[in-house]
């Protein structure tokens, strides 16, 4: 038995021959299968109702409360300690920023922050400081699926696995199933920033720098690879990946040094000219839309 | 003791040859049973990578990390405590040149 599949290639493409890339569909190859995207604002326990582990994403929603790493600790007692002044700390975030959920400091040692899914619940925790966090919630399973997940009845296209029959396939492992969203990919590039050569002083202010992409959308989009804010500074140096309504962003703010541990002056810190970036994919998917297929 | 003079725990490497000729969108997750060092309230499930994580096991703090990343434009890399359970899902979709504006 063999099922059908479905191709669509890109526009300007033939289908035939194509590189799997260039399809904007092909069901030979799993198309992830959103069935909830839920926004929360405080910490929350929802009912898994498929009944097996599965994926989700998380992006946080910023505020100038958020949690933001500074670590002021020296290496060694002789090594300055990080000096963090000037308005940027107080205008890090205005509420309207979002970013992928992504516990990269040990400093806050929280790893249940986020989502953690079992075959029974999704756990939701928000990060201190943050007004609120949305999952997004994917049908695929992460070990032993179940074939008894209902979803409502509705006109649909549904493409099971090459060589059984499509009823007794269950819904994770079907390579397209439209009862349920999935990521849709609006553009990619490359996100770069060019940073000065440039000295700061004992004590002086930070200095933040900002590159944009605009998305086109009047949404903050959901996009990857899973970059996020406050992973702390790298010597005298943090870098932030966030996205509003408006643009992507990639910014770093440098930071001078300051006393040591025997409260001597740290003195000038020089920085080198570097140009920074990233390979960015932003989707249509809104990060803040909320629905749940399965009902 | 405080965080930042905390025990890393050893890193493994696992690579994974997908042959694509490009760096692929991955999305991954592992399973916090199989990291788990003891912790009182260690919590049980799968939680997106990549993370960062600090655990307290007297008398000593230790901190570990679960991620990925592109060794070149065939393999991606995963990087986990030992015996850590991951489950990826690996894109035939660049990161970067795949689509139209």
């Amino acid at each position: 038995m063999s099922n059908p599949i479905l191709k669509i290639a890109r526009p300007g493409k033939d289908v035939r021959g194509l590189d799997p890339k260039d399809f904007a569909l092909n069901t030979k190859y799993m198309l992830p299968k959103i069935y909830m995207q839920k926004t929360v604002t405080s910490n929350t326990n929802l009912t898994n109702e498929l009944g097996y582990p599965h994926g989700s994403w998380a992006f946080r929603r910023l505020t100038s409360s958020s949690y933001y790493r500074k670590n002021t600790e020296a290496v060694g007692f002789f090594d300055p300690s990080n000096w963090y002044s000037g308005s940027i700390y107080s205008n890090l975030f205005t509420g309207d920023e979002y970013t992928y959920f992504n516990s990269a400091s040990t400093e806050t040692g929280v790893v249940t922050d986020g989502t953690i899914v079992d075959s029974s619940q999704i756990k939701i925790k928000i990060p201190t400081g943050d007004t609120s966090i949305s999952v997004v919630l994917f049908a695929e399973s992460l070990g032993a699926t179940s074939n008894k997940v209902s979803l409502p009845i509705r006109p649909h296209i549904k493409i099971g696995i090459d060589g059984e029959n499509i009823e007794n396939t269950n819904l994770s492992e079907q390579r397209l199933n439209t009862k349920l969203d999935t990521i849709k990919i609006a553009k990619t590039g490359t996100l770069t920033l060019s940073l000065p050569a440039e000295t700061l002083a004992y004590k002086a202010d930070s200095k933040a720098y900002v590159a944009s992409v605009a998305h086109g959308f009047d949404y903050p989009p959901m996009y990857f690879p899973p970059r996020t804010v406050s992973t702390g500074f790298v010597g005298q140096q943090s870098t932030d990946v966030y996205v509003d309504d408006t643009n992507l962003y990639l910014r770093v703010i440098r930071c001078s040094y300051g006393d040591n541990a025997f409260e001597s002056p740290g003195g000038d810190k020089v920085f080198s000219a570097e140009t920074l970036g990233f390979d960015y994919t932003i989707f249509y998917n809104d990060i803040t839309e909320e629905f749940n297929l399965l009902k | 003791m405080a965080w930042y003079d905390s025990i890393p725990i050893t890193p493994y490497k696992k690579e994974y040859t997908h042959n694509l000729g490009f760096k692929p969108i991955v999305i991954g997750y592992v399973d916090l049973s199989t990291i788990d060092l003891g912790e009182e309230g260690w919590p049980s499930g799968w939680k997106p990578i990549p993370f960062d994580y600090s655990v307290f096991i007297y008398p000593e703090f230790y901190t570990g990390s679960v991620y990925f990343y592109h060794k070149d434009n065939n393999t991606v890399v995963f990087v986990a405590p030992k015996n850590a359970k991951i489950v990826a899902d690996i894109f035939v979709d660049p990161q970067e040149g795949a689509w139209y504006e």
